[in-house]
């Protein structure tokens, strides 16, 4: 008893400096995820656990503005129900006519700053989330499913230089193609609108409906500028993007019941 | 003496607020500066007296670390960092002693010890502060020279800023 005793007298600080590690490196392990981990192995599953646990902890942070951010697209979608239905009626969904679904989902990592950025979100194939699904949030469009495992799924974010939607300036009917050729994560280049099309500093971009990953009319950015380079027959237009790439948290991932279908005339 | 704990606690939470409101949010936009992370709050633990017992300046220490991690989100790293230079300022205290010993109180301090004394003091551990956080940060020393640019560009202005709150602060 006595040398346990002298023992704690003498080496009490270590043991105390040891444990004290030892609960840091426990809570560095278990709150934080190494960033470039993160980035090779975004949606595996060992990492995709570690990635939402740091996502409970943060989320804990900013419940109320996030609460305030739901309520306010649950007002956005009331009023638009009114619009429509009237108050009391439920808004029947008819499968013959409107073809997608839904599927809410969380994100779980995000790159914003790279060349090529991805997204990590907490559904997988067990809620139905497979590749090439296109994903939206409330403000407009995220990316497209890229891969997914049974729990997590990883998405192409717009921001990549993969990247290419094919969209339209609303009321006009201009098609072109949206692509991230390395901008800041604000903005998109809208190629192939030929010059001689009426454009104007404001017009909404949309995606067009002729991929089967989204269906028409989300609403994507802004016409910034648009300039004609010498020689080009074709617009050299920045997108100012709607949506809000740094804060963004839930998503919803567009399940089309039409794209075999289509993809299946298409190919043939 | 209770002047003395009151002293202290005030400090901690100045250094604390300054800490996680005003530097967190200081960011260089120059690329390559952006790497810079300016540190203040390790200056508590360098000034606490020669006298303080090691379970205590340990306790401070992680819980000096901790408060940070809160508002930085990355529970646990500030904290390792500070117990570990915590744990090893009595072997930086032993090398760096001077002929007429330490003072038992009073903080290790520039007004007490002469300000050539502290900027040595405050560099090695300073240094090993911000090595080991940024070592912990990227969690594997595969990234050696990229941690090696962040402690050497955060300590040149970290340091100016201990230094600064030195010359400004008369700490007794």
């Amino acid at each position: 008893m006595r040398n346990i005793i002298l023992f704690f007298a003498k080496h009490g600080s270590t043991l105390l400096f040891l444990f004290l590690e030892v609960l840091c490196f426990y809570l560095i392990i278990n709150y934080n995820s190494n960033q470039q981990s993160i980035f090779l192995h975004s949606s595996n599953v060992a990492t995709g656990k570690l990635l939402a646990e740091q996502r409970k902890f943060k989320d804990f942070f900013s419940l109320n503005e996030r609460v305030d951010s739901l309520q306010e697209e649950n007002a956005r979608l009331m009023r638009r129900v009114l619009y429509h239905e009237g108050y009391g009626k439920s808004p029947t969904i008819d499968s013959s006519t409107f073809a997608y679904d839904l599927i809410p989902a969380k994100i779980i990592n995000q790159t914003i700053h790279s060349r090529n950025n991805y997204l990590t979100i907490d559904k997988g194939t067990q809620d139905g989330v497979f590749p090439d699904m296109g994903v939206m949030d409330q403000d407009g469009l995220i990316g497209i499913v890229q891969k997914s495992n049974k729990k997590h799924a990883r998405i192409l974010s717009l921001l990549n230089s993969k990247t290419r939607i094919s969209v339209r300036v609303k009321g006009k009917g201009y098609y072109g193609n949206l692509i991230w050729p390395n901008m800041d994560h604000k903005r998109m280049f809208l190629e192939a609108i030929p010059n001689h099309s009426s454009i104007a500093v404001g017009d909404s971009i949309v995606t067009s409906g002729f991929s089967t990953m989204f269906p028409p009319e989300i609403l994507i950015g802004t016409v910034e500028t648009f300039e004609t380079k010498k020689g080009d027959s074709n617009y050299n237009i920045t997108v100012q993007l709607n949506n809000n790439f740094s804060d963004a948290d839930y998503v919803y991932i567009i399940a089309n019941y039409n794209q075999e279908s289509q993809l299946d005339i298409e190919s043939e | 003496m209770n002047s003395n704990i009151i002293r202290h606690i005030i400090r901690f939470i100045v250094l604390l607020l300054l800490q996680v409101f005003i530097l967190k949010n200081i960011a260089f936009p120059n690329s390559f500066l952006r790497h810079v992370v300016l540190f203040i709050y390790p200056i508590y633990i360098f000034l606490l007296p020669t006298n303080t017992p090691r379970p205590l300046l340990l306790m401070v220490a992680f819980f000096l670390g901790i408060s940070v991690d809160l508002f930085y989100d990355s529970v646990g790293i500030h904290a390792a960092t500070s117990v570990f230079i915590a744990f090893i300022r009595m072997y930086v205290l032993r090398i760096l002693e001077p002929t007429q010993g330490y003072k038992t109180e009073g903080s290790i301090s520039a007004y007490n010890y002469g300000m050539v004394w502290f900027s040595s003091y405050a560099a090695i551990l300073l240094f090993v502060h911000l090595l080991v956080f940024f070592s912990i940060s990227a969690f594997s020393f595969v990234f050696i020279i990229d941690i090696l640019l962040k402690t050497m560009l955060s300590f040149v202005f970290s340091f100016i800023l201990i230094l600064l709150h030195q010359i400004i602060l008369k700490v007794t």
